[in-house]
C-alpha cells in the first residue's frame, strides 16, 4: 500500500481534565471515503477542529501529504488543500449564496490591489465567478445565487455549507454530520454528489456521521471513537456488525 | 460583493464633483463651511465603517488617527514647508502605519475588551496631543497655514470645497472598488464567522490588522481635509464626543455599506443646524435628540436607514 493522503499519529487533545482525544490515530488512503461514528463527546469534531488549527494537540502530529500540518498556520489548511464542513452549519450568514462560495475560493483567488479597477482584478474576478456559477449548478444553488444564506432552508443551508468547503477545490474534505436533519430525498442527493466527489474527481473524505444509513450507503472504511479513543476500525460492514461496536455505539440489538 | 461597483452606482460621483465646483459660486460661505464639515465627515465614516461594520471590530481609536493626520499635515506645512499634495497622503500614510503597528496585538483582542484597548489608545493619543506642546503646541492649538496646492490656494471654505469635494469622491470609489474586491468579501467574512474565514483559508487576524490600517489612512486623509478649511487645530477636537457622533452616523445610516454612512453623516450632522435654525427654543436638546435618534434606528431600524431602504426595495 502506498503512504496514506492523510494521518493522525497519537494525538492527544486535552481540555483541563478532560482528554478529547487520547492517542488517537487514523490513515486514510487517496480516494477512499472513510466515517467517524461514535457517540456524542467521543471526539469525532475534535479530529476535525484540529486539523482545521482550531485546537492545538497536546501531543502527536498531523501529517498530510508527507507534512505536518501542525507547522501550518490555520489559514494555510485550506491552500494545502483541505476543506471542511461544520456540525452547526456555520456560514456568512448575511452574505448571499454566491458571496459564501466566493469566501471558500479564496486561496485560489489571486491577489490584486483592491481600490482601483486593473485587468488583473477583472481577470481574477471573472474567472472566479464563472467557476463560483458552476458550482452553484451542480449543488442546485443556483435559483438562491443572490438570497442572503441565512434566508435558505435547513437544507439548503448544509449544501451551500458543502459547496463553499468545494469551492477550495480540495483534495481532502471533512465532513462534520452532512446527513444531519436532512429529509431522505436530499440525503439521495447528497449521497450521489459525495460518491461522484470521490470515484470521478478522486477527493479523499471522511465524514462525522450519525445516520447509519449514509454510512453504510457511502462510507469503505469506518472508525468508531469513544472517549477520545478509537474502539474499533476496518470495513464498514464489518464494524457495524461487530458487537462490541453495537453495544458501545448502537445501544442494545443491530439497527 | 463581488467584480467591481458598476456604472450606476459610480456615475453619481460625477455629480459630487459637478457640485463641488458649481456649489462655491451659488451658496454663501456658512453653508459651504457645513459642507466641508459634512465631507470631512463622511470620510471618517467611511473609514470607520470599514473596521466596524464591513469588518466587525469594534475599534474606537479612529479619532486618535484623525488627530494623528490634522497634526501630521499641519506640521509637515508649518515646520517642514512640505506641500499639501504631499503631505497629506505622507500623513494618511503615518496614520496607517500606526494603525498596522497597533492592529496586529489590538486584533488579538474582541468585542469589548477590543473596544477598550482602542479607546484607550485615543485618549493617549489626546493627550499626547495635549502634553507635547513644543510640536503641537499643547492646548494653545496650533495654527494652520493655508495649504497651496499647485499654485491654488486653499485654506477659506469656498476655495477648500472643490478639493474636498474631489478627496471625497476619490475617497468614495475606493471604498467602492474595496467592498467589492478580494478583501472585501474577506473583511465580511471575517465578521459573519471567523471559523469559516480560517477555514476557507483567510488570513483573519493579519485581515484584521489590514483593515485596522485602511481605516487608521482614512481617518489620515480626514485630517488631512481639516486643514484646508480649518485655520487653527487645539487637541479638543479629537475628544470622546467626536467618536460617539462618527458612530452615531454610521449606526443610524446603518453599517457596512457606503450610502449609509453617507446618509448618516448628513442627518446627525445637519441636525444641530436644523435645530439651530428651526427649533431654537429646542436647541439645549439636543444631546437628547441624538440619543433618540440612535434608539429610535437601533429599534426600529437594526440596519439603520440604508438597509431599511434596501430591505424594503428588496435588494442590498
Amino acid at each position: 500500500m502506498t503512504a496514506p493522503l492523510f494521518s493522525l499519529r497519537d494525538v492527544g487533545v486535552r481540555f483541563g481534565g478532560l482528554r478529547a482525544l487520547n492517542r488517537f490515530s487514523m490513515d486514510v488512503a487517496q480516494g477512499a471515503i472513510h466515517a467517524l461514528i461514535g457517540p456524542n463527546g467521543a471526539g469525532k469534531s475534535t479530529v476535525f477542529n484540529c486539523v482545521s488549527r482550531f485546537y492545538r494537540p497536546s501531543e502527536g502530529d498531523i501529517v498530510f501529504e508527507g507534512e505536518s500540518l501542525l507547522r501550518v498556520p490555520a489559514h494555510g489548511i485550506a491552500a494545502r488543500g483541505i476543506a471542511r464542513t461544520f456540525q452547526n452549519i456555520e456560514l456568512c450568514r448575511r452574505m448571499t449564496v454566491l458571496e459564501n462560495v466566493l469566501i471558500g475560493m479564496a486561496p485560489r483567488v489571486p491577489g490584486y490591489f483592491p481600490f482601483a479597477p486593473s485587468r488583473k482584478r477583472t481577470g481574477a474576478e471573472r474567472d472566479a465567478l464563472a467557476e463560483a456559477d458552476a458550482l452553484l449548478k451542480r449543488t442546485s444553488l443556483m435559483r438562491y445565487r443572490d438570497t442572503p444564506a441565512e434566508e435558505l432552508d435547513f437544507g439548503h443551508q448544509k449544501m451551500l455549507d458543502l459547496a463553499r468547503a468545494l469551492a477550495a477545490k480540495p483534495k481532502l474534505l471533512l465532513l462534520d454530520e452532512p446527513a444531519a436533519g436532512l429529509r431522505n430525498r436530499e440525503i439521495a442527493a447528497l449521497d450521489a454528489l459525495l460518491v461522484d466527489l470521490a470515484r470521478n474527481q478522486g477527493i479523499t473524505i471522511v465524514l462525522v456521521e450519525h445516520v447509519m444509513a449514509a454510512v453504510r450507503a457511502l462510507c469503505d472504511r469506518c472508525i468508531v471513537m469513544s472517549s477520545g479513543r478509537k474502539i474499533a476500525e476496518g470495513a464498514t460492514a464489518d464494524v457495524l456488525s461487530d458487537a462490541a461496536v453495537v453495544k458501545a455505539y448502537l445501544g442494545g440489538g443491530p439497527k | 460583493m463581488y467584480g467591481a461597483p458598476p456604472l450606476t452606482r459610480l456615475a453619481p460621483l460625477a455629480l459630487l464633483l459637478l457640485a463641488g465646483f458649481a456649489l462655491p459660486l451659488l451658496l454663501p460661505q456658512y453653508f459651504l463651511y457645513l459642507g466641508n464639515f459634512l465631507m470631512m465627515f463622511a470620510v471618517l465614516a467611511l473609514g470607520l465603517d470599514l473596521l466596524l461594520g464591513w469588518a466587525g471590530q469594534f475599534a474606537f481609536a479612529h479619532i486618535a488617527f484623525f488627530g494623528i493626520g490634522t497634526y501630521a499635515t499641519a506640521l509637515l506645512n508649518v515646520r517642514l514647508g512640505v506641500p499639501f499634495v504631499v503631505g497629506m497622503p505622507l500623513a494618511a500614510m503615518l496614520a496607517g502605519l500606526i494603525g498596522l503597528a497597533i492592529g496586529f496585538p489590538a486584533t488579538r483582542l474582541r468585542t469589548v475588551y477590543l473596544a477598550l484597548a482602542t479607546f484607550a489608545f485615543a485618549e493617549a493619543a489626546q493627550w499626547v496631543f495635549n502634553s507635547w506642546d513644543k510640536v503641537t503646541g499643547g492646548p494653545d492649538g496650533l495654527r494652520i497655514a493655508a495649504p497651496n496646492i499647485l499654485g491654488y490656494r486653499v485654506g477659506t471654505d469656498p476655495t477648500a470645497f472643490p478639493v474636498m469635494a474631489v478627496i471625497l469622491a476619490l475617497v468614495i470609489a475606493a471604498t467602492m472598488y474595496l467592498t467589492t474586491s478580494k478583501f472585501g468579501r474577506a473583511m465580511c467574512a471575517i465578521r459573519e464567522s471567523e471559523h469559516v474565514a480560517s477555514a476557507s483559508g483567510i488570513d483573519v487576524r493579519s485581515t484584521k490588522a489590514w483593515a485596522f490600517a485602511i481605516s487608521a489612512v482614512y481617518a489620515g486623509i480626514a485630517g488631512g481635509m481639516y486643514t484646508l478649511f480649518q485655520s487653527f487645530v487645539n487637541p479638543d477636537v479629537f475628544g470622546f464626543q467626536q467618536i460617539v457622533l462618527l458612530l452615531s452616523m454610521i449606526v443610524v445610516g446603518g453599517l457596512g455599506s457606503i450610502p449609509g454612512a453617507l446618509i448618516g453623516v448628513a442627518l446627525l450632522g445637519l441636525l444641530p443646524e436644523v435645530m439651530r435654525t428651526t427649533m431654537r427654543g429646542l436647541l439645549i436638546w439636543q444631546e437628547l435628540v441624538y440619543g433618540l435618534i440612535l434608539i429610535g434606528a437601533v429599534m426600529f431600524m437594526p440596519r439603520g436607514i440604508w438597509g431599511f431602504i434596501a430591505g424594503r426595495r428588496g435588494s442590498r
